[in-house]
């Protein structure tokens, strides 16, 4: 996909393994040529013929193309649909538009139940009733919901300042480029999503210590050994599986780095670290402990290129393999395996989003594994940590910077930022809030009111503080495919979303490739997040921002740096475009100042280097080494509760079929695990009698839930595995709002925790 | 006439489910009527199956509306219009792959793709209730010349289809690395294997 030669457009289609290599301008020729004919454009989701097309003909066939939205992923797979007149009857995997030769995943197939899910949002609601109660709902007209959101947050920001709105985005990302030009336009920083809990503490720790925002890489073509650090991708991404899997042919070695006997272990035949939840800092230091005293290092990198490294050779000291084994319970002859296999050459590490982070001391801990590739010389190393080209297309998520109005408009505001006080690392490195201290924004006036995107008021730990977050706000209103009580309960207004099925915007963008959905109709008034924020927007007085309503007119803004239109890839009727790449591949950028604004070689950080002692933490007062700390609730820690609670509880890792707490009410995938399980160890099971199936109480000192034990071998003695997102046995209410001081995140995946059988 | 198999490498099956939502999806089967089960074992390891598609099946003679017969390729099909729904064939089948369907759907009414795939007369996914269901590989992909859904959907490639009679293909390859049928000592004689 991203093979194209640098300086043509390439225009494939779908289904007849076709492609064609033009010129960007032979492409926009060919668009504008196969758009002319009226009989292509009666094919396409936009322009087909209205009601009048008789039985026969709407019941045939027809393709069109989206992407999904199940799993809230980036890239999202690209997906085939067929529909009949209107209803979508069947979907496939766009093949051209994910990995290669792969496919969506069970969450994808089930998108079709959820699309026609007779309890789907169909027209905008107004509550009837006051917040915090069972909502009474009433339908009301676009035009009243509209009108009524403006005139709310125009208020607030009359009467406190545009900053106490909060722009908050969770499940689905696509809206996140829009959202963000609203907030900013409107005047307020305060745009923030769920990846505050999410990717954006890696991002934050890889900011910190080599100024890319984007850190780990799968393995490539030179890549000796890939280290797979707390990536479960055979549940997460499933659709990522079949190239790892190719690697492995190729002769990939892989490492397994995860609490968890996961399918990675066995499928990609990886060398297990079975380490204990939150000692990820340690094991990397424990590793570089026998990197550095055998030399394994590369010296010419570091010496270039390296701040802090006596610093870093001083402390690894500290976790020698034997007290490295003691601490993390990775045998010390497999820290020693694991640390010999960089002397085998390239060698890559990837990174999921979350686990490394979910702990208090979540991010020194992924600092101090990042660490560990910097000193081996796998940065932007051929087969080792490969830094992608500058994108040339707008991210799906996080779209173009100056679109989103964060070149221009965002700097100014930063002052306005309602977390700048409790995490001033991450305010000065992340654009969007961190939004785990909603209930104190909102306790201190700094929040009054709030609009929220697929929000969900119960992700966070001690859920019902965000809860009573929302009812303490002014105004608040939410846009959903369903009415989720849980939070809907709290907000003023709902909205109903459309979905994948049923949005144009935004393009899709895989790589240096585009296309352009087909919606259908959407259900009732659903409407797309999209053309609800340009409404919104416009009717705030927004109007040159947000071009008087004209959802193509914005589409048209965000691709401006492509030179490609709405109409250009409405005429490509969904086949790929592929736009020229910014330049070969060139590795090791940092020799070539191709990684810092000011064009200079080295890194984006303040000494220019790799920052392995932080010259921003060492600002704010924090640790700028990367120094282990235990977990505040572990075995070590605390072993007086350890006592009482002996096992470590995680929870928050993916399964395949639900993302957090969607997909329960579709049956398709629900089927398989219709109510909360417990993962527990056979051995830790039979020493509380505790059988398959049993009904048992997971407790600990702030709570407990009552949930199905589920047997496995995946899950090591003395920990339990349980999944999340469950409204009435929530793991959240037994969470402690213990936050990383550096990235704000709480400990998802390091509480201490016991099970006992419940009695009958 | 192509002679097909399907080989399942188990140790490459991750428990993901996708295959058995696309199967759900391609062939709108009802509730509590999955053609292929997965099947969890203590050390995190997955029984995938199918209807094995026996030379030898146990299913066929025991029918008395002879409503479940072996085709032309050699796959097992049930005609739900005949079959009577008397249940001898799920009794006889040693591998559980048959079930009756329920009388109801996932939801109260039908959503809007099932009512308009019936509309359209997609026969291969009309469902009828108190009547035999069971996995036929996907013959209406296979006669497309198209590899059943499962096997599509599979995130590994742990399902593997195509002709024995082909040397080269993935089916005949895996069969020469040993590849096992479940049950032989039963003389069945299944088309589906696993490594």
């Amino acid at each position: 996909m991203v093979s194209g030669e640098p300086d043509q457009v390439m225009f494939s289609t779908t289904g007849k393994g076709k492609t064609m290599r033009q010129t960007r301008r032979e492409f926009l020729k060919t668009v504008a040529v196969a758009g002319s004919s009226a009989a292509l454009l009666e094919c396409t989701g936009l322009l087909r013929k209205a009601s009048a097309e008789d039985l026969a003909e709407s019941m045939a066939e027809v393709k069109g193309y989206t992407y999904c939205d199940g799993c809230n992923h980036v890239p999202m797979c690209g997906m085939v649909y067929f529909r009949r007149g209107e209803v979508i009857t069947r979907l496939e995997t766009r093949q051209d538009h994910n990995y290669p030769n792969s496919t969506i995943c069970s969450k994808g197939y089930a998108q079709l139940q959820e699309q026609y899910h007779p309890d789907r949002l169909r027209y905008p609601l107004k509550r009837t009733n006051p917040k915090g109660r069972p909502a009474k709902w009433k339908r009301i007209s676009w035009d009243e919901a509209i009108r009524t959101t403006a005139k709310h947050l125009n208020g607030v920001k009359a009467k406190y300042g545009a900053d106490k709105v909060c722009f908050f985005t969770g499940d689905p990302k696509e809206m996140r480029p829009v959202l963000q030009r609203l907030a900013y336009s409107f005047g307020s920083p305060n745009f923030g999503s769920e990846s505050s809990t999410c990717f954006r503490s890696v991002s934050l720790g890889s900011l910190l210590l080599s100024g890319l925002p984007r850190p780990g890489a799968g393995p490539g073509k030179e890549t000796r050994n890939c280290f797979v650090w707390g990536v479960n991708q055979s549940y997460s991404m499933a659709t990522a599986m079949k190239s790892l899997l190719r690697a492995k042919e190729a002769g990939v070695r892989y490492f397994v780095v995860d609490p968890r006997k996961t399918p990675m272990v066995r499928t990609l035949d990886g060398f297990h670290l079975p380490l204990r939840p939150g000692t990820d800092g340690a094991l990397a230091l424990g590793i570089m402990n026998v990197v550095i005293n055998e030399d394994l290092y590369d010296k010419e990198f570091v010496g270039k290129w390296v701040h802090g490294f006596e610093e870093l050779k001083v402390y690894v000291q500290e976790f020698p393999p034997e007290k490295t084994a003691r601490i993390t319970g990775v045998p010390a002859d497999r820290i020693r395996e694991a640390a010999r296999a960089f002397a085998d050459g390239p060698t890559t590490v990837m990174l999921s989003a979350s686990p490394v982070v979910h702990h208090t001391n979540g991010n020194q801990n992924l600092r101090a594994v990042l660490t560990l590739f910097a000193i081996t010389g796998n940065f932007d190393r051929p087969g080792g940590m490969v830094v992608p080209p500058p994108a040339v297309l707008p991210s799906t998520t996080d779209g173009h910077p100056v679109f989103c109005r964060r070149t221009d408009l965002l700097p100014k505001l930063q002052p306005l930022r309602a977390d700048r006080d409790y995490f001033p690392v991450w305010a000065e490195l992340v654009s969007e809030i961190q939004m785990n201290r909603l209930p104190e924004y909102v306790d201190r006036g700094r929040i009054k009111a709030m609009l929220l995107f697929g929000g969900n008021a119960k992700m966070w730990p001690q859920p019902h503080l965000y809860q009573k977050a929302l009812l303490g706000m002014d105004f608040s209103a939410a846009v959903d495919y369903f009415y989720r009580p849980w939070t809907h309960d709290y907000v003023d207004l709902l909205l109903p979303a459309a979905t994948c099925f049923e949005r144009l915007a935004p393009a899709a963008v895989f790589g240096r490739s585009v296309y352009q959905r087909q919606p259908v109709k959407p259900l009732g008034e659903a409407r797309e997040d999209w053309q609800i924020i340009t409404d919104i927007g416009t009717a705030l007085g927004l109007k040159k921002e947000f071009f008087n309503g004209s959802l193509e007119a914005v589409i048209n803004e965000d691709l401006k740096p492509t030179g490609l239109t709405v109409e250009q890839l409405r005429k490509a009727e969904g086949s790929m475009a592929t736009v020229p790449a910014s330049g070969a591949p060139k590795p090791r950028k940092y020799e070539l100042g191709m990684l810092r604004p000011d064009k200079l070689p080295g890194f984006d950080t303040p000494t220019g280097k790799i920052e392995v002692y932080s010259t921003i933490l060492e600002k704010h007062g924090v640790d700028p080494l990367p120094t282990y700390k235990e977990p505040s609730e572990s075995l070590l820690s605390n072993p007086e509760m350890a006592k009482k609670y002996p096992l470590v509880f995680m929870t928050g890792a993916r399964i395949p079929f639900y993302t957090h707490t969607k997909w329960r009410d579709v049956p398709w995938v629900s089927e398989f695990q219709p109510e909360p399980v417990v993962n527990l160890n056979p051995q830790d099971a039979k020493a509380r009698g505790i059988r398959e199936g049993d009904t048992v109480i997971l407790e600990n000192s702030r709570g407990h839930i009552t949930v199905k034990a589920h047997l496995t071998e995946m899950v090591g003695a003395g920990m339990v595995d349980i999944y999340h997102g469950w409204v009435k046995q929530d793991v959240n209410t037994m969470l402690a709002r213990d936050f990383d001081p550096i990235s704000g995140f709480p400990p998802y995946k390091s509480a201490l925790c016991d099970v006992k059988k419940a009695s009958v | 006439m192509p002679r097909y198999a399907m080989v399942i490498k188990t140790h490459l099956c991750t428990g993901c489910q996708t295959c058995s939502v696309a199967c759900k999806m391609e062939n709108l089967t009802l509730p509590g009527c999955a053609r292929t089960v997965m099947t969890e074992r203590i050390d995190a390891t997955w029984q995938v199956s199918v209807c094995m598609q026996c030379e030898n099946p146990p299913c066929v003679p025991v029918c008395p509306a002879d409503a479940t017969r072996k085709n032309e390729l050699g796959m097992i099909t049930v005609d739900q219009e005949t079959c009577i729904g008397c249940g001898n064939c799920i009794e006889a089948c040693p591998y559980g792959a048959r079930h009756i369907n329920p009388d109801r759907g996932y939801f109260r009414e039908p959503l809007a793709f099932e009512t308009t795939s019936r509309k359209a007369k997609e026969a291969h996914r009309r469902q009828v209730a108190g009547r035999v269901d069971k996995c036929d590989w996907c013959l209406h992909r296979v006669r497309a010349g198209r590899p059943p859904m499962c096997v599509e959907a599979c995130t590994t490639g742990a399902r593997v289809f195509g002709d024995r009679d082909d040397p080269k293909s993935g089916v005949s390859r895996l069969l020469r690395d040993g590849a096992k049928p479940l049950r032989p000592e039963l003389g069945t004689i299944p088309k589906v294997f696993y490594l």
